[in-house]
């Protein structure tokens, strides 16, 4: 993976020594990283086997969030599902990074990779109605509430939405005044 | 004393041996007038629904979609017949469970399916602590989308983009239900 930089964070290459602080990410609930288990028991080690063989495959990516000052603030990473032209992304930042805007600039690195190097279709998270600020941040950036599972998640002693977001090409485009290169693919409404 | 609800007049469950893979295979192989290897690619996880599966590749695909502890695939039978197949999910979140029915095209139109679905209703919220039942179907398929409503499953929304169907995207539409809705329509006799 080459490094993405942006203005106040790069995105770079996981390396061995990131899966302390990855670990404690996932083990804050707060931070809803990937793989949320009750009761949080994640090691350095075992983040780092997890990490290792879940990303160590075709058409998916992870990078370390880091800040300009040389700090790991949390990760980033897509899965594609199908390959090539639709993707899912997820990303955590640790809860003294907030607020910060590395949480943006990331999402919008890797929304540029995925679009714009990697010619995709269709980029989604999935969220829950509980947390706020990723929904936020996710429809600042264009994101749309595509569907909401009622009541599929149980946090902090309520119920919450499973929510999935997504953007499409086009609007990724139209949305940032970029013209794209990429000759049109399939049309809409299939049958 | 019967130590399961989970059966029925109409249908039952079998796990699957290689007689039932073999039809399976042929189903895959021949039904090419249906969308019926479209619709066994969405069950399987297959991304290449047009080709012919050895008996070999298609134990492989049912191997592999059964990795995980608590998801299963089995054989629906009817009238001492193999007439589908059943799926249930809740290797994610036991609180949201994934459920889906193929019925092969002969034998649809006889009540199979919905018997099928009740069941795995049965199975999410009598027998595990289910708080939602979730399905999805993808756009190109009126009579499932008709299947699931009927039911009483209650539309989610559609992740857009989901794949490529006769030269045009589609989109996936997710459904819902939740216990309280489910406790309603069983009251009444629906489910």
């Amino acid at each position: 993976m080459d490094n993405l930089i942006g203005k106040i964070i790069t995105l770079r290459p996981l390396r061995d020594e990131d899966f302390e602080y990855i670990a404690s990410l996932k083990n804050d609930t707060r931070t809803q990283a990937r793989g949320l288990r009750l009761p949080p028991n994640f090691t350095a080690a075992r983040t780092m086997e997890d990490m290792r063989s879940t990303y160590d495959r075709p058409n998916r990516g992870v990078w370390a969030i880091e800040t300009k000052a040389g700090k790991l603030a949390g990760f980033i990473d897509y899965v594609e599902d199908p390959p090539r032209f639709a993707v899912s992304i997820g990303i955590a930042t640790g809860v003294e990074h907030w607020g910060k805007g590395y949480a943006e600039e990331a999402m919008e690195l890797i929304m540029r990779f995925l679009f714009e190097e990697r010619g995709l279709q269709s980029v989604s998270l999935w969220t829950t109605s509980w947390n706020e600020r990723m929904v936020g941040l996710a429809q600042k950036l264009g994101f749309k509430i595509v569907v909401r599972e009622r009541e599929a998640r149980f946090l902090d002693g309520e119920y919450s939405d499973g929510l999935m977001m997504d953007m499409l090409r086009e609007e990724y485009y139209a949305s940032r005044g970029l013209k794209d290169e990429l000759p049109s693919g399939p049309s809409t409404g299939g049958r | 004393m019967q130590l399961h609800n989970l059966h029925s007049e109409l249908v039952e469950f079998h796990a699957l041996d290689d007689a039932q893979l073999a039809e399976i295979q042929k189903h895959q192989n021949q039904d090419t007038n249906t969308d019926l290897s479209l619709e066994m690619s969405e069950l399987l996880e297959s991304e290449l629904p047009w080709v012919p599966l050895s008996l070999g590749q298609v134990k492989a695909k049912f191997e592999e979609v059964q990795k995980e502890s608590r998801r299963a695939v089995f054989g629906v039978w009817a009238k001492n017949r193999f007439v589908g197949l059943g799926y249930f999910a809740a290797d994610w979140d036991p609180w949201s469970p994934i459920i889906a029915v193929l019925i092969w095209p002969a034998h649809r139109r006889n009540g199979f399916g919905k018997e099928t679905a009740k069941l795995l209703l049965r199975a999410a919220f009598e027998h595990s602590i289910a708080h939602v039942v979730e399905c999805t179907v993808p756009e190109w398929n009126p009579a499932g989308i008709a299947f699931v409503e009927s039911l009483g499953f209650k539309r989610a929304g559609a992740a857009r983009r989901s794949g490529v169907i006769d030269g045009k995207f589609y989109d996936r539409l997710f459904f819902d239900m939740l216990r309280s809705e489910f406790e309603e329509l069983k009251s009444k006799g629906q489910l």
